[in-house]
């Protein structure tokens, strides 16, 4: 059994019982003969449920005539990106911190995470490009930038 | 001339509208080349930018992008063998081995030129055939609009994916996302659990950043932490204009390619890849020496090439006139529109005619930009091929950032940005598409308003999607879209089958 769908498929069946559960629980603003809010979320209840159940009877039926290819057994391990991480605790900082602090740290951390190892160059870029940026966006083309609470930047 | 038409002629001569197209252009060229960045990556590092600029300059510098960004692809593929974007994949087969003969000056060449030539054909094709299918589009009806927006939906999905099924979950996925907000009709909240950022429901643009930037930079992450190599183009490649004789040669492939480029680009979610493929393969069943292909021929890397800066052209068809995205540039396109306030569809022709002029000459100069850059830049450009990933990588992730904030001014967006790159991860793990997601995420709300409104007035009566002839016609259209890969999928089989016996 492929895991790459037997999980998505379950998943989304799952998907469609919540999205059905929620789906009950709308107001019904219904004038006679006009399909109400809950008219097209149905039909996508239905249709999700019908398509997930389809891909994993397609499953149950393919797997058993089917041979693992040779890619197949040897997949390759997709390790996660460890730098990938760094977009919680940054997006969790970026209220409070404001845009500045908060992205030369990053910057600096994703540097390090795609195997930068000079520590000026990731000094320099880390500091330089997110101050370009803000420049850039806040002044040159008015964008207002991320402000901080705690720090007004 | 029409006064239309002159209007949108001069808009787009105006000098920083020209800059704007220049300076996409650049970009365009710059991005496209870089192996792992898509033009999809390069247009989200300057859509904050789009937010402050007029429209006409906004649009000028994604057109630049989207149309430079196919033609940089090519130049990583034969200089690297590695194309620099999926489109340019077909190119790499004759390009490459060009390049390793010594020829990489002549192959790239001829590239720029067969480019050029397709991206003027479909600017050609956009000029004449979009103003005449505007017109024909504002005579549809609720119902035929509901049945045109559902056949758009399902033929990007039929093509999107390996597995149909996939497809159409994850079109699925996105209108169930849609519903999220105020309902379009009545204007009744639905799934917002009482937060009032879910009451505008969720901006596709911030989906976009998050669907296609996040997967790309754990992709490069993992590639950089794997060891990834360094890329390093000799850039010593000789005498780039083609030669008379390669001019003569080039006729053929390149009009094969433009036509079907731009036919291809026409059809909502086929693109560039397939297109280039479709021409290489009727290039070489029409070359005299067919032989040669796949070897190093001249004729196997400009039919590619022009098929897939046609498609640009192409895909702007349906976008301007019935306000269906054909691939991810073109909804970001729409969305771009959309910030400002312009909706693209038929009556873009009508109440903002000299604007979509505007588009389609902005369009023309974005090719001719290309040509000239890519003629006096080449040497320069291709030394972007060694630009470190780790400054590539942080300045995207904190342009993500800057680009859903600057939206709507919202930490909120910013966070939803994030939840859609984790979801963009998932799908691509379970080998699932997101490009139907996307284009159900921009033309969602549409489907279901144009559903309600026809069933409303026909007092729930279905079959008044059968009884108009357009609505019939796209239901057809959709059908087959759906059986297709079926029957495609069964002879193959059945050729295989006789190939064996």
């Amino acid at each position: 059994m492929n895991r790459r769908i037997v999980v998505p498929a379950t998943i989304f069946l799952g998907t469609s019982a919540v999205y059905g559960y929620l789906t009950t629980s709308l107001t019904e603003r219904t004038l006679p003969n006009t399909p109400g809010p809950s008219f097209f979320p149905w039909i996508l209840t239905v249709c999700l449920a019908l398509l997930s159940s389809a891909l994993l009877i397609q499953e149950f039926i393919t797997s058993k005539d089917r041979r693992p290819s040779l890619q197949e057994k040897i997949k390759p391990k997709v390790l996660p990106p460890i730098g990938l991480f760094l977009f919680v605790p940054y997006l969790m900082v970026l209220p409070f911190a404001g845009f500045l602090p908060a992205s030369i740290l990053f910057f600096g951390g994703i540097m390090i995470a795609a195997g930068e190892k000079n520590k000026t160059i990731i000094a320099a870029a880390s500091t330089a490009i997110p101050l370009f940026l803000y420049f850039l966006f806040q002044y040159i083309f008015q964008i207002p930038m991320p402000k901080g609470s705690m720090v007004n930047w | 001339m029409n006064l239309d038409v002159y209007e949108g002629f001069m808009q787009a001569l105006q000098p920083l509208s020209l800059m704007a197209v220049a300076i996409g252009s650049l970009l365009g060229l710059t991005v496209g080349m870089i192996p792992g960045m898509t033009i999809s990556a390069g247009i989200i590092i300057v859509l904050p930018l789009t937010f402050s600029l007029d429209p006409t300059f906004s649009i000028s510098l994604l057109l630049g992008l989207y149309a430079g960004g196919m033609m940089g692809g090519s130049f990583s593929a034969i200089l690297l063998n590695i194309p620099g974007t999926p489109s340019a994949s077909a190119t790499a087969i004759d390009g490459f081995p060009m390049a390793r003969r010594g020829e990489a000056g002549r192959a790239l060449g001829g590239a720029i030129i067969a480019s050029f030539a397709g991206g003027l054909f479909s600017f050609v094709c956009l000029f004449f055939i979009a103003p005449q299918l505007a017109e024909v589009a504002l005579k549809f009806k609720t119902q035929d609009l509901f049945s045109l927006v559902f056949f758009g939906l399902t033929v990007i999905c039929s093509f999107a994916a390996k597995s149909l099924i996939k497809g159409l979950l994850s079109g699925l996925i996105g209108l169930i996302l849609v519903t999220i907000g105020q309902d379009p009709v009545m204007g009744t909240a639905r799934f917002t659990f009482g937060d009032v950022n879910l009451l505008s429901g969720i901006h596709f643009l911030t989906a976009l950043i998050g669907l296609f930037a996040i997967p790309q930079i754990a992709d490069n992450l993992i590639e950089s932490v794997s060891g990834r190599p360094s890329y390093r183009a000799d850039t010593r490649f000789g005498k780039i204009f083609p030669s008379f004789a390669d001019l003569k040669v080039m006729r053929l492939p390149v009009s094969i390619g433009a036509f079907i480029g731009t036919f291809i680009g026409i059809l909502p979610g086929a693109g560039g890849p397939i297109a280039a493929f479709i021409s290489y393969d009727y290039a070489q069943k029409t070359s005299k020496q067919p032989e040669n292909f796949g070897k190093g021929t001249i004729e196997g890397v400009v039919a590619p090439e022009a098929a897939n800066n046609a498609v640009t052209g192409g895909a702007l068809i349906p976008m301007m006139t019935l306000g269906i995205p054909g691939d991810p540039i073109t909804a970001i396109l729409i969305g771009a529109l959309l910030v400002h306030g312009l909706a693209p569809g038929p009556l873009l022709f009508m109440e903002q005619a000299p604007f979509a002029y505007t588009i389609i000459f902005s369009f023309f100069w974005a090719n001719i930009f290309n040509l000239i850059i890519a003629l006096i830049g080449l040497r320069l450009l291709v030394r972007v091929l060694s630009m470190p990933q780790s400054l590539l990588l942080p300045t995207i992730s904190v342009l993500c950032v800057i680009g859903s904030y600057a939206l709507r001014n919202s930490y909120f967006d910013v966070y939803v940005m994030f939840v859609f790159g984790l979801l963009g991860l998932f799908m691509k793990w379970f080998q699932m598409p997101v490009v139907p997601l996307l284009l159900a995420l921009v033309l969602g709300k549409q489907l279901e308003e144009y559903l309600r409104v026809a069933l409303t007035g026909s007092k729930g009566d279905i079959s008044i999607f059968f009884t108009s002839p357009f609505s019939a016609i796209f239901l057809c259209l959709s059908a087959l879209s759906i059986v297709w890969p079926f029957i495609a999928e069964k002879r193959k089989k059945k050729a295989a089958a006789l190939a064996t016996s």
